[in-house]
């Protein structure tokens, strides 16, 4: 009797934990998501007033167009989406092979502190990085917001970078040098092409962080460095206003794109 | 004759590990060399360094009369097919074979023809637009030689090359492998764990057993004239009986309990010292107990057959012996339909000619 009852007892908890875990990953979705889809409804919406909705329109995305400092501040963030991504992606390609391929002295040292920028909250990497230029006398400017960029996002591209190369069989490189390639070949027809899913996917890991980063660049903010975030920020001072929704929105279709684009790069070699 | 790799005194340690410990190799030009050994004796150790991929701890090497210690691995003119194939996934089949020619900056036209060639000679011809993954493990190995050979080098190296084939195809391959080289004149290091392959194949054999060379010598050599139990033991099937050395000389006399049996050495041994005689199942005769008799140069034994097993070509016969130690005998099926000669309980006596045994120490 008891062997008969068990399976049956099983199933019904498992139907049962199946079912409750669907609802709380449900739950957790709408919690993560609700108030994004909030954001993007309000920003269509025809009142100034934020929380009273009136009607359908797409007014503020035609003022957010029309705005001359948000353009300059797309301007900005781009620009120093771009260099420090660029940057960021030769430095941390070159650290990741570094760290796979060569023994040096001091490498576990530096292992370690190299994904510090990854675990440090931000307000400490912006603090210490402020009291630093401080120190040395260098006057903030755009150029500090982008070597703070550029800090941050190499680790994240040398991770990714390093998670690839160490998937790669090394017999590969020594097959090109066996088949009389140099280094800097090898390097090129080989080792590149093999990690150049990882790469792009570091790159567009960090196009994304620069363009997202608030607390570093306010921190670092000189004159013209007012990024999207920091514009966003400073706006609020007024209130929300459905531009700032909207302004929200082209931010999270953007960086959605890019996280999408990078995870299909990953998952498809 | 002219070197083509010279390896003398050679030891490569990794940290503890003494991979590879003293050895000297002079391997000719044009020559089929084959090492031999089981898993872990140091053979990749051996041909990676030969390739520049490690450099000796001690030692040195040359290559074609230079010596190539700090020559990088792609300045040598040596070709590797790797045991793990490492063929460029990112390259279609065609593109990882013509990768050396276009290193070498040879003209695209003459790339194209050299390629297709290479790859119809592994019988690769139709597959040059696959990828690596879209290929069988035989069919990967045939395109890693195909891409080492296509670039004529002076030496290939090959590590178990054939491993991943199937026996019809390896057995198509060794003679494919053994024209090429003979066709080329390219000087052949080749790594096996099979020593029927390494027999059949090669000019010599280096018999390797923990990092050091056991034996080199030919073929032929190895196999009647093993230097230690170990090859014996290696190279085909081989019957020991232990004893003691009782006399040496002209010929060498092992005591095993009380029976004298004789046979040749090739090494030095001292009277009294542990050693095994050593007899290859083929060299033995079997006679009934009653026409049991000694002769001048060959060596007697009485015992009890206790298995008799047909393989076709041969019976093979194992033979309890009154010093309690088991060999094989075996004895070709000359005739159709002809019975066993002998039949399991029966009073025999195994003899050997005093040349087809070897005396070893133990
Ligand atoms: N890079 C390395 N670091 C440490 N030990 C190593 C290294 N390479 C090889 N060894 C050790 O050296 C010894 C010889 O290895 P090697 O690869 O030469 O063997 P092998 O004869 O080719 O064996 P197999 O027939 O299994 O391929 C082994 O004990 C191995 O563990
Ligand atoms: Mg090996």
């Amino acid at each position: 009797m008891a062997l008969a009852t068990v399976p049956i007892r099983n199933k019904i908890r498992k139907s049962f934990n199946e079912r409750a875990l669907t609802w709380l990953a449900v739950g957790l979705f709408m919690f993560l998501y609700l108030p994004i889809i909030i954001l993007i409804v309000y920003s269509f919406n025809d009142n100034r007033f934020v929380s009273v909705w009136t009607g359908f329109s797409t007014k503020w995305y035609g003022e957010v167009f029309r705005d001359p400092q948000v353009a300059s501040a797309f301007r900005t963030s781009m620009w120093l989406a771009l260099w420090s991504t660029g940057i960021a992606t030769v430095f941390g390609t070159l650290t990741a092979i570094a760290m796979e391929r060569f023994k040096f002295w001091g490498k576990v040292t530096y292992d370690a502190i190299l994904y510090l920028p990854i675990i440090i909250p931000d307000i400490v990497m912006a603090l210490s990085t402020l009291l630093f230029f401080i120190m040395v006398g260098v006057s903030l400017s755009r150029y500090t917001v982008l070597i703070a960029h550029v800090a941050f996002n190499i680790a994240f591209v040398a991770i990714i970078v390093r998670a690839r190369l160490s998937d790669m069989d090394s017999s590969l490189e020594e097959a090109a040098a066996d088949l009389g390639a140099n280094p800097w070949q090898t390097f090129r027809r080989v080792t590149v092409p093999l990690l150049l899913p990882g790469i792009v996917a570091g790159a567009l890991l960090a196009f994304t962080l620069s363009l997202d980063d608030f607390v570093i660049t306010f921190f670092m903010a000189g004159p013209g460095s007012t990024t999207l975030p920091v514009y966003i920020f400073s706006k609020l001072r007024f209130g929300v206003t459905p531009e700032v929704n909207a302004i929200s929105t082209l931010m999270f279709l953007g960086s959605t794109i890019l996280v999408i684009f990078s995870l299909i790069i990953q998952r498809k070699t | 004759m002219k070197s083509a790799v010279q390896i003398s005194d050679v030891t490569k340690a990794f940290g503890d590990v003494v991979a590879v410990n003293n050895i000297s190799l002079d391997i000719a030009d044009g020559e089929f060399f084959s090492m031999l050994g089981p898993s872990g004796c140091g053979k990749t150790t051996t041909l990676r360094l030969i390739a520049g991929f490690e450099q000796p701890t001690i030692g040195q090497i040359s290559i074609m009369g230079q010596p190539v210690a700090g020559v990088p691995a792609y300045r040598r003119p040596v070709n590797t097919v790797f045991q793990s194939y490492a063929l460029f996934p990112h390259m279609t089949v065609a593109k990882n074979v013509a990768f050396g020619l276009e290193m070498a900056k040879i003209p695209q036209n003459e790339i194209e023809s050299r390629t297709n060639a290479a790859l119809e000679l592994v019988q690769m011809g139709s597959y040059g637009s696959r990828r690596p993954t879209q290929l069988s493990g035989g069919q990967k190995q045939r395109v890693a030689l195909a891409r080492a050979i296509v670039n004529q080098p002076r030496v290939l190296l090959l590590d178990e090359p054939l491993g991943a084939l199937d026996l019809k195809l390896r057995k198509d391959m060794q003679l494919e492998l053994k024209q090429i080289q003979e066709e080329l004149g390219i000087t052949f290091i080749y790594v096996t764990h099979d020593q029927e392959e390494a027999i059949t194949m090669s000019d010599r054999i280096a018999v390797m057993d923990n990092g050091i060379v056991a034996q080199i010598g030919s073929p032929k050599e190895i196999y009647e004239n093993p230097v230690s139990r170990f090859v014996a033991d290696f190279i085909g099937e081989t019957n020991f009986i232990k004893g003691k050395i009782d006399s040496v000389g002209e010929t060498t006399v092992l005591d095993a309990q009380g029976i004298h049996l004789v046979g040749s050495t090739s090494t030095e041994l001292k009277k009294g010292q542990d050693a095994v005689i050593a007899i290859r199942p083929e060299k033995i005769s079997i006679v009934s107990a009653k026409d049991a008799g000694q002769s001048a140069n060959k060596s007697a034994i009485a015992g009890t057959v206790s298995q008799t097993i047909y393989i076709g070509t041969d019976t093979r016969y194992q033979i309890e012996l009154t010093t309690g130690d088991k060999i094989f005998a075996r004895l070709q099926n000359l005739e159709a339909g002809q019975d066993v000669q002998f039949n399991k309980g029966d009073e025999v006596s195994v003899e050997w000619s005093t040349q087809n045994a070897q005396i070893l120490a133990e």
